[in-house]
């Protein structure tokens, strides 16, 4: 039920792309009106937003208490410690190699530079220092990954809506709950499960209103457009938009081969998926669609249960490739040799910081991008402002790529129902005891 | 007699300072003969303008003289020599306050107070940084330090960054080209200098930050030889009530 209502909104692309015709009409030629519904864009935006804790949370914990009582764990883990790196460095690769053929940021002529150093100056906070008033001693770096990933107090963690530390929690509860998971340690699991049925259901019913939502998004959003930027890096944006269609083609040919069905058919089921993916620039909200789409294609269903949604949330291959993307830009734009060793670098930093931005959305995504720059003694400041501004074209894309990623990822770990001898299913606790 | 008398007390002599400019009828302020926004310079018609200008124009009033603008100096010292030498009255040139200017003018009280600031070249800054934060960099700054010759700051960077390297450059363009080269890794001015230079040129905000000292100000005041003390406290005065307004 949910699934159809989901996946109804998500086939008739003919509204959604109408509404966003008119929402880009209405941004270019009727501002005054596009800018009146920027504050129905944000409540739309919060509807959805409002949704990802809950499901981000539920996501995590069940997936892992999957793989801690499922039969057949072992399998499990050893494919997912195989498929996992290898789509970072995929990710990686391709992104790295469109970076180096296209040089995006190596072609920026003197009026573009001058547009993004407007745009830049208009938005970027001005540094001020003291040079009396010696700021608070820094915590050193480990210290700094453990503030960033355990919550002091996890109830605070979850309203605080901190991605990082809720993943943490999740993964960390999941894990207690699963080896406790028995005659008498069920009741959590369900609730659990049926916090995550919940709020799908309620994100169903946001999706309802997608035309409407998308409307005022992109209306207000056109309007508030600072076309200079775009244009000046338009390269840029044409790059990732070829990587992501590279990428994306790639994993539906990788589900493909794996389900042993065409390619044509592998695309068509994982349309639906892609689409929301892409119209709500939310990868989570596909994520249901995504699993049944893998079980139509004959996949077998725990694993890609388990599996799918934890990689979606939590393995962030689409930020991986961006933040390659973006780092080689800055590169380029700052005119920093690109040696060999240089650019490995930067595409095992774009790995970590991929891994550091699980569960986050939007421009807070962006933020670990940071992490790669500064070690790759590229200044961060100035291109953050730039890439904020393009974000609005560039997230579709990126959560798109996120859903294709995550289920081609499920699709390696859980083989097709065919060819794997299947296990004994994951029951709900109904008595019977659990081997 | 007795109104005579009495006239005669309410003419008493002005101090001898005020009283040659008065006998002179002008007023004469050394003012350096470069455009310096929006403190002085020459608008498109040749008209002079400027909030320096206008300081100028008020004392004159107040001194009931008019005022000449003596642009023949080319430095910051030759204006200070001016005024020290008694060739002219007053320094008004957006000077800013240094000790050793001090030991042979008087400064009024300071008309303006704006901030010290670097502009960094953000490349450069990175590899110098080292992951290390602003303030540990800048706290013991030991790189190169950009400034125009003629300015208060190669004084200011001995005060305030006595191991960095200073270099001299002769105005903006040498100067910002060389942070663009990389021969200087920041260069150190004014606030509103520096924004004016990346309001001229965008370009230059991409790979140049402006990092703001809050904690150091650049004071600027008006230049009274030392023997004009009524002159000095007219311009105080004069002062008080505009930062008043």
């Amino acid at each position: 039920m949910k699934r159809r209502t989901l996946g109804s909104i998500a086939s008739h692309p003919a509204v959604i792309v109408g509404s966003m015709v008119l929402a880009v009409v209405l941004g270019i030629f009727a501002k005054p009106f596009a800018l009146a519904l920027a504050p129905l864009g944000d409540l739309y935006v919060d509807l959805l937003e409002m949704t990802v804790v809950p499901i981000l949370f539920s996501i995590v914990a069940l997936s892992i208490m999957k793989l801690m009582i499922a039969p057949n764990v072992r399998r499990y883990a050893m494919r997912m410690a195989g498929v996992v790196p290898a789509i970072f460095v995929l990710m990686t690769a391709v992104s790295g190699f469109v970076a180096i053929v296209v040089k995006p940021g190596a072609h920026i002529d003197p009026n573009a530079r001058a547009s993004l150093g407007i745009a830049v100056s208009d938005r970027i906070e001005r540094t001020e220092i003291a040079l009396d008033t010696p700021p608070s001693p820094r915590p050193s770096e480990a210290e700094q990954i453990v503030t960033a990933l355990v919550p002091q107090n996890v109830f605070s963690a979850l309203t605080s809506g901190d991605a990082l530390k809720i993943v943490f929690f999740a993964v960390i509860l999941g894990a207690a709950l699963g080896v406790l998971y028995g005659a008498h340690y069920h009741v959590v699991y369900e609730f659990i499960e049926e916090v995550y049925h919940a709020f799908y259901q309620i994100l169903a019913w946001v999706i309802a209103l997608l035309p409407l939502g998308l409307l005022c998004i992109i209306a207000s959003q056109t309007a508030r457009i600072d076309d200079r930027v775009f244009i000046a890096m338009w390269v840029f944006v044409a790059a990732f938009v070829v990587i992501a269609g590279l990428l994306c083609g790639g994993a539906i040919a990788a589900i493909a081969a794996i389900g042993r069905v065409s390619f044509l058919q592998a695309a068509a089921a994982m349309r639906p998926a892609f689409l929301l993916a892409f119209f709500t620039r939310n990868s989570f909200a596909s994520i249901p669609i995504a699993v049944s789409a893998l079980h139509d294609l004959g996949f077998e269903d725990d694993a890609s249960e388990l599996m799918v949604p934890f990689a979606v949330s939590f393995c962030r291959f689409a930020n991986a490739a961006y933040f390659t993307l973006a780092a080689l830009f800055a590169a380029q734009l700052y005119g920093l040799p690109l040696d060999f060793g240089t650019v490995l670098a930067i595409a095992a930093l774009a790995i970590v910081a991929g891994i550091a931005s699980a569960g986050t959305m939007g421009i807070a995504s962006l933020l670990p991008l940071g992490l790669v720059m500064r070690n790759a003694g590229l200044p961060f400041d100035a291109v953050l402002v730039l890439f904020i501004a393009i974000d609005p074209v560039i997230d579709p894309f990126r959560s798109m790529l996120q859903i294709a990623a995550g289920a081609a990822a499920g699709a390696g770990v859980a083989g097709s129902r065919d060819t794997v001898a299947a296990a004994a299913p994951i029951e709900p606790w109904r008595g019977a005891p659990v081997q | 007699m007795l109104l005579a008398f009495l006239g005669a007390l309410y003419t008493a002599p002005l101090p001898h300072d005020i009283a040659a400019i008065s006998s002179r009828r002008v007023l004469r302020v050394a003012m350096l003969d470069r455009d310096d926004a929006p403190y002085y310079w020459r608008d498109s018609s040749g008209v002079l303008r400027g909030s320096d200008v206008d300081i100028a124009r008020d004392l004159g009033r107040a001194l009931a003289v008019r005022v000449q603008f003596d642009r023949s100096a080319r430095t910051v010292d030759d204006v200070i020599a001016r005024v020290a030498a008694g060739r002219d009255d007053l320094a008004i040139s957006k000077l800013s306050v240094t000790l050793n200017r001090a030991r042979r003018i008087v400064f009024s009280n300071p008309y303006a107070t704006i901030h010290q600031a670097l502009l960094l070249d953000r490349v450069a800054y990175e590899s110098i940084a080292r992951g290390r934060r602003l303030w540990d960099v800048l706290h013991d700054y030991r790189g190169t330090l950009g400034t125009i010759e003629d300015s208060a700051y190669g004084t200011y960077a001995l005060r305030n960054f006595p191991g960095a390297t200073v270099v001299r450059y002769a105005s903006w363009d040498p100067l910002l080209s060389a942070l663009e080269r990389g021969t200087v890794v920041a260069a150190y001015a004014d606030e509103p200098d520096i924004e004016a230079q990346l309001r001229l040129a965008p370009a230059l905000t991409l790979s140049l930050r402006l990092v703001v000292l809050t904690d150091r100000q650049d004071r600027i005041a008006i230049g009274v030889a030392s023997d004009s003390p009524a002159l000095l406290a007219l311009v105080n005065e004069y002062i008080a009530e505009r930062t008043q307004r």
